[in-house]
C-alpha cells in the first residue's frame, strides 16, 4: 500500500510520534543515514472535502511533531510507493537534511502577512495618480515591515521578506523559547488605517532552509 | 477617528492553517479553458507587477519625466483592468491568479 510521508527529523531527536495518523492509520518511522521519517499507509482520495479534512489531520500530526523537535515537512500529499523509495531519498539527501536540521534545531519561523487596502477607484483619475498611489502602498508596507522588524529585533535570528503587489510577507526566524515573547510583542503593536497584519506560527523553519549547504 | 488596532495574531497552531489547494492548475477536460486562462493570466500578472515595481523605481530615481510617469501609469492601470476583466470572464478572482510552483513556492510572492 502507498505511504504518506509527513516529515523528516534528526534520528537523535527525542520525538514521540502520535499514535494515529491520517485516515486512522498508525504512524511508522523509517530511520536512515542519521535521519528519521514519519509515514502512514494512505488511500488516495478524489473528493475535495475529504482531501481537505485529511490535509488538516496531516497538519495536526506535523503540529504535534514540531512541538517536540525541528522537522522538515513534506508537502501534502507526498505519497511514496514503499519504504525503500523513502530510504533512497534519505540516503541521497542526508547531508542537506542533517546540516539544516542541526542548524535549525532550536528554531521555528513566524509569518507576518502585511496587506494594504486598494485605493478607491475614483481616486485614480490619472496614470500618474495611479502610479503614485502604488508607490505609497509599497512605502507603507516597507515602513510597517521595518517597524515590526525593529520591535522584534532582540528575538530575531533571521528575517526574509517577499514583496508582491499590495502585500509583504515577512518570515521571522526565532528560537523556540522566544515564541511567547514574540507573540506578546506582536500583539502589543498598533497598526493604522488601511494596513492589515496577520500573524501565524510557529511553523517549521522551511523558509530558512539551505539547498546546498 | 482612531483607526489603530493591534496586530491580528492567530493561535499558534499549525493545524489551523488553511489548506492550500487553490494554487494548482485544474486541467480536467471540463475545466481546461479556465485552467489555461489561469496559467496565462497569472504570468501576465507577474509581468505587470514587475513592470510596476520597475516604474516606481525609475520614478523614485528621477529618470522619468512627468509625461512618462503619466503614460506608464496609464498603461499599467489599463493592463490591470484588462487582467481583472479577463479573470472575471473565466470565473477567476484576483487571488486565484497565482501558481503553485511546488518546492519553489508560489509564482506571485
Amino acid at each position: 500500500m502507498p505511504l504518506l510521508a509527513y516529515c523528516i527529523a534528526e534520528a537523535g531527536a527525542k520525538i514521540e510520534a502520535p499514535s494515529c495518523g491520517v485516515q486512522g492509520k498508525r504512524i511508522e518511522t523509517i530511520s536512515e543515514s542519521g535521519l528519521i521519517s514519519f509515514v502512514s499507509e494512505y488511500h488516495r482520495q478524489a473528493d475535495r472535502d475529504q482531501i481537505r479534512s485529511t490535509a488538516l489531520e496531516f497538519n495536526r500530526v506535523l503540529d504535534d511533531l514540531l512541538r517536540q523537535a525541528a522537522i522538515a515537512p513534506f508537502r501534502f500529499p507526498t505519497v511514496i510507493a514503499d519504504q525503500s523509495e523513502l530510504r533512497q531519498f534519505l540516503r541521497q539527501h542526508a547531508r542537506e537534511y542533517l546540516e539544516n536540521l542541526h542548524r535549525l534545531r532550536d528554531a521555528v519561523q513566524m509569518e507576518i502577512n502585511l496587506t494594504v487596502d486598494e485605493p478607491c477607484e475614483t481616486a485614480q483619475v490619472s496614470g500618474a495618480g495611479y502610479l503614485r498611489a502604488r508607490q505609497t502602498r509599497h512605502r507603507r508596507l516597507a515602513d510597517a515591515a521595518g517597524t515590526i522588524r525593529k520591535v522584534l529585533a532582540p528575538s530575531v535570528r533571521d528575517w526574509h521578506e517577499h514583496v508582491s503587489s499590495g502585500r509583504t510577507r515577512c518570515y521571522v526566524l526565532i528560537s523556540r523559547d522566544a515564541i511567547q515573547t514574540v507573540l506578546e510583542q506582536l500583539q502589543g503593536l498598533k497598526i493604522t488605517g488601511d494596513l492589515h497584519a496577520r500573524v501565524t506560527g510557529p511553523w517549521p523553519a522551511t523558509e530558512f532552509w539551505t539547498q546546498n549547504p | 477617528m482612531d483607526k489603530s488596532s493591534g496586530l491580528h495574531v492567530e493561535s499558534p497552531k499549525l493545524s489551523e492553517a488553511p489548506v492550500q489547494d487553490a494554487g494548482r492548475i485544474d486541467c480536467t477536460p471540463e475545466t481546461i479553458e479556465q485552467g489555461l486562462a489561469k496559467l496565462v493570466l497569472s504570468l501576465i500578472e507577474l509581468l505587470r507587477q514587475l513592470l510596476e515595481r520597475q516604474a516606481i523605481r525609475r520614478m523614485e530615481g528621477g529618470s522619468l519625466s512627468e509625461a512618462q510617469v503619466e503614460e506608464m501609469g496609464k498603461a499599467l492601470m489599463t493592463l490591470e483592468a484588462k487582467i481583472r476583466e479577463l479573470a472575471d470572464h473565466f470565473g477567476l478572482t484576483p487571488a486565484e491568479l497565482n501558481l503553485d510552483l511546488g518546492p519553489l513556492g508560489n509564482l506571485l510572492e
